[in-house]
């Protein structure tokens, strides 16, 4: 599994790298994790926000899962 | 010694260096920093409290409250022109968009939803148009001139929207959009009509003109009134997360204005008065024509153009210019028209800052006449 958070370097988007990171640390999931700060990246996939959560190249959730559950929810 | 002990070690070295050489005694220093801190002052007084920290509480309840998927919507490739043009005029007051959304909101609305012209419109008017940047301006710079400023940023950001449609055909793509998702806040229209109208209503009353007991009187009714509501309506997760959105505006916000605020009245002493009543003194195309490029290519932080606006007023400015500034000032920078380039290429980006800088000196000029 590949994760991906893109955003644009704002502190929401460290934030839910710092997330995933520590989600991985805490062994809920293995999987491979990217942080880019391409915009480009982000119009291409059509992401209106950011940051945009990519899970095996496809768009999970834009913006801040609201709390732990949602997140692993989501990367799961 | 660590990292972290150089790095201090530096700071001490560059504060020691600024204190040793500073020129205390000289007299245009003592009255320069007397200037600062005489405006520090006077936006404590005046602006912050009445005017800065309600606007503050509403730009964060619109981050919370509003759907901004709902509004997206009619910025989408289906929409009608003339409602996606008028929606994307006024979106920075109601998506408050911080500077970090607005370039992919821009570009998904262009490459997958209402295309080029809404977008510019967007783009022009997300950062022009906010709550907290129109009500400063109205408290400092007077009801007059922040009242122009809704109004050109409005129809300025239509203007030069229509006019990049006319002058570039974009071909749209396939595919869908992914949007921030809202949160339901379970809140009835009723509970939050009230709730925006009484807060707007602390605004309006700092803003009548009546006596200075009556306004605070006033103002303190409006304010129970919202907390009140608040006390007995809302959940408590939502009462959280609307405290902890005006916090994350006021943490980015707030300090950047107060060392705006200290610069704008530093340098206030040492304008040269003759130069600016030249140059932007009398309400002339060349004067507007200085005052639009002038905001197009310098940075300000959000706010931080109205102590600068006031300096430049206080030595001679005429009202247009005073408003051409803002027009083309906060939309466009030389770092930001660099980021717009790598998404729009140099031909358009050329126009578009073209456009602003025109349109901006018109109506500054009109304005100046009234």
């Amino acid at each position: 599994m590949k994760i991906k958070i893109i955003g644009s370097g704002c502190p929401t988007c460290t934030k839910l790298h710092q997330m995933v990171l520590k989600a991985k640390k805490e062994g809920h999931i293995k999987a491979e994790i990217e942080y880019s700060k391409d915009i480009n990246e982000l119009i291409g996939l059509g992401v209106m926000g950011s940051p945009a959560l990519v899970v095996d190249g496809k768009v999970k959730k834009v913006g801040m899962p609201k709390d732990k559950e949602e997140l692993l929810k989501l990367i799961k | 010694m660590e990292r972290k002990d150089w790095n201090l070690l530096i700071w001490i070295v560059v504060v020691f260096g600024i204190l040793y050489f500073v020129p205390t005694n000289v007299d245009w220093f003592k009255t320069s920093i007397l200037s600062a801190f005489d405006l520090l002052h006077d936006y404590a007084q005046k602006h912050v409290l009445t005017c800065l920290v309600p606007a503050l509480f509403i730009a964060g309840a619109i981050s919370i409250f509003v759907k901004k998927d709902e509004i997206l919507k009619y910025l989408g490739d289906k929409s009608k022109k003339y409602i996606s043009y008028s929606i994307a005029s006024v979106s920075g007051a109601i998506l408050a968009v911080c500077s970090c959304t607005i370039l992919p909101l821009f570009a998904g609305i262009r490459k997958r939803g209402a295309g080029l012209g809404p977008a510019i419109t967007f783009l022009f008017a997300g950062p022009a148009i906010n709550i907290a940047a129109i009500f400063l301006t109205m408290s400092v710079l007077g009801f007059k001139i922040g009242l122009a400023r809704i109004i050109f940023s409005i129809l300025l950001s239509i203007l030069v929207g229509l006019t990049m449609a006319l002058i570039f055909r974009e071909k749209l793509e396939k595919g869908g959009l992914f949007l921030e998702e809202s949160r339901e806040t379970n809140l009835s229209k009723k509970t939050l009509f009230l709730f925006f109208g009484l807060m707007i209503g602390i605004l309006i009353v700092n803003g009548l003109q009546i006596s200075q007991t009556l306004r605070y009187v006033g103002m303190l009714v409006f304010a129970i009134a919202v907390v009140l509501l608040v006390v007995l309506k809302f959940r408590k997760e939502v009462t959280k997360e609307w405290l902890n959105e005006t916090w994350n505006f006021s943490k980015i916000l707030l300090p950047l204005l107060f060392i705006g605020v200290f610069i704008a009245g530093f340098v206030m002493p040492l304008l040269p008065q003759t130069l600016i009543e030249n140059l932007v003194g009398p309400n002339t195309i060349i004067g507007n024509l200085i005052a639009s490029i002038f905001g197009a290519f310098m940075y300000f932080s959000t706010l931080t153009e109205i102590p600068i606006l006031q300096a430049l007023i206080s030595k001679g400015m005429a009202s247009g210019p005073a408003l051409a500034l803002p027009l083309a000032g906060p939309s466009l920078s030389l770092p930001n028209m660099l980021v717009i380039r790598k998404i729009l290429g140099n031909k358009k980006t050329a126009v578009y800052v073209l456009l602003v800088i025109i349109y901006s000196t018109i109506a500054g000029l009109l304005f100046g006449m009234i």
